[in-house]
C-alpha cells in the first residue's frame, strides 16, 4: 500500500491532485485480476462519490462562513452610528459629545480657535409626558433634534446630553456668534408646527451660552449650564449668555444650580 | 450585548479612533475649511507589517499625543491618519520624521501628507491617494 491519501481540507482543494487509497489499490492489483480489478473499481467509485459529497459539504460550509462574515461586517457597520449617536433622536450621544468637547478644548489651547458651548433644555418637558404620555415626549425630543440639525451648521456638534437636555459644541465660534445661532434655534423651535395625535404642542427651549476661555470640560459645561438656569428663571423660552447675565443683568451665576424644568 | 460593547469607535490595539469615527471629524473639518477658505494637512504614517505590536502601540501613542484628531485607518495595516493645521506639507513631514527618528531610531516609517480644503474628496478617496 502507498502513502495514505491526504485528507481534503480548505487549503488543498483545487490546488493538489488527491490520490485516493482505492485508486492506489487498482494500480497494485493490475488489469489481469479482473474480479479484483472490478471490486477495486467499485470501491473507488464509492470512495469517489463519498469524497465528492464531502467536498460539496465543505464548499457549502465555506459559503455559509463567508455569508456569516459578511453579515457580521454589515452588523458592525450598522452598529457604528449607534455607538456615537443617540438611538432615539439621532443626535450625537453623551460620550461622543464629551470626547469632541475635550478635542475642541485642546484645539482651543493649541491653535487658539474660539469655541462656544450651548446647553439646551426643553421647557416644561415633564408636562408633555404627563399629559400625552411618554411617546409624545419622545416625539418632542426627535422633533427638536430634527430642527436643530436643520438650523445648525455642519461643523456644530449637536448632542443629547441626557434626558431632555441637549448641548451644542460650536467650533470657531465666539460667544456673540453662538448667541445668534442659539436664538435662530430657539425661534425655529417656537414657530415649529408640532402636533401629536391631532393635538398642537407648544414646545419651547431655554438656552445657556458660554465661550471657552481656559476651563476644563466639566467647568465649561457648568459655565454654560449656569446661564441656562438663569434663562429658566427669567421665564424660559429665551437665550442667555454668560456676558449678558453677568454684565447686563448683574446676576451672580455661581449661585445657580438645581431644578431646570 | 449593546452596540457600545461591540463597537466604541476605538481601535483595540492602538487605542486610537478608527476610520469611521475619524471620518465624522474629517467631514466637519472639511465643512469648516469650506467656510473659512483655509487649508489643512491630512497626514499619514505607515509602519511595516512586520513591526512588533508593542512598537506599534508606542508609535500610536506618540501619534495620539502629537495630533488631536487621529485614527488607525484600517485593521489590516499599521496606518495612522491625523489632521493638522500646518500649511507646509514637506516641512511638517520632515518635522515628524525627525521627531520619530529621535524617539524610535530602530523603526522604519513612511510619512505622507495631502493638503485638504473645503472641496477635497471623501476621506476614503484621499486615503487611496495617500497609500498609492
Amino acid at each position: 500500500m502507498g502513502e495514505p491519501a491526504e485528507k481534503p481540507n480548505k487549503e488543498n482543494i483545487g490546488s493538489k491532485v488527491i490520490i485516493h487509497p482505492a485508486f492506489q489499490r487498482v494500480k497494485e492489483l493490475g488489469s489481469s485480476e479482473s474480479s479484483g480489478f472490478y471490486q477495486a473499481l467499485q470501491e473507488a467509485e464509492k470512495s469517489y462519490n463519498a469524497m465528492e459529497q464531502k467536498v460539496s459539504k465543505l464548499e457549502k460550509e465555506l459559503e455559509q462562513e463567508r455569508q456569516e462574515n459578511e453579515l457580521q461586517k454589515k452588523e458592525i457597520e450598522r452598529l457604528k452610528p449607534l455607538a456615537i449617536k443617540d438611538g432615539l433622536t439621532a443626535a450625537f450621544n453623551h460620550r461622543y459629545f464629551i470626547e469632541q468637547l475635550e478635542a475642541g478644548i485642546e484645539e482651543n489651547f493649541i491653535e487658539g480657535n474660539p469655541l462656544s458651548l450651548l446647553m439646551i433644555d426643553i421647557d416644561h418637558f415633564k408636562e408633555f409626558n404627563d399629559t400625552y404620555g411618554h411617546q409624545a415626549g419622545d416625539y418632542v425630543l426627535k422633533q427638536l433634534s430634527f430642527i436643530a440639525n436643520t438650523v445648525l451648521r455642519e461643523t456644530d456638534i449637536f448632542a443629547r446630553y441626557g434626558g431632555e437636555e441637549f448641548a451644542v459644541i460650536m467650533p470657531s465660534t465666539n460667544e456673540k456668534e453662538a448667541e445668534e445661532a442659539a436664538e435662530r434655534l430657539r425661534k425655529a423651535v417656537e414657530s415649529a408646527d408640532l402636533q401629536y395625535r391631532g393635538e398642537k404642542l407648544d414646545v419651547t427651549i431655554s438656552v445657556g451660552v458660554a465661550p471657552h476661555t481656559s476651563e476644563s470640560v466639566d467647568e465649561l459645561i457648568t459655565k454654560a449650564d449656569q446661564p441656562l438656569y438663569a434663562a429658566k428663571e427669567l421665564g424660559r423660552n429665551c437665550v442667555v449668555t454668560r456676558t449678558y447675565a453677568e454684565k447686563e443683568l448683574g446676576i451672580d451665576l455661581s449661585s445657580y444650580s438645581g431644578e431646570k424644568s | 450585548m449593546s452596540g457600545d460593547e461591540l463597537y466604541n469607535g476605538h481601535d483595540l490595539l492602538t487605542g486610537l479612533h478608527d476610520s469611521f469615527y475619524f471620518s465624522t471629524e474629517f467631514d466637519r473639518r472639511r465643512s469648516e475649511l469650506k467656510r473659512s477658505g483655509e487649508s489643512n494637512l491630512l497626514l499619514c504614517l505607515s509602519l511595516p507589517e512586520e513591526t512588533e505590536k508593542e512598537r506599534v502601540k508606542q508609535v500610536a501613542e506618540y501619534w495620539g499625543k502629537t495630533f488631536i484628531r487621529t485614527c488607525r485607518y484600517e485593521k489590516k495595516t499599521y496606518t495612522f491618519l491625523a489632521l493638522d493645521k500646518s500649511k507646509d506639507s514637506h516641512e511638517k513631514e520632515q518635522e515628524i520624521l525627525d521627531s520619530l527618528a529621535s524617539n524610535f531610531p530602530d523603526i522604519t516609517v513612511r510619512i505622507n501628507s495631502l493638503i485638504i480644503d473645503g472641496n477635497s474628496d471623501s476621506l476614503d478617496k484621499l486615503a487611496e491617494q495617500l497609500f498609492a
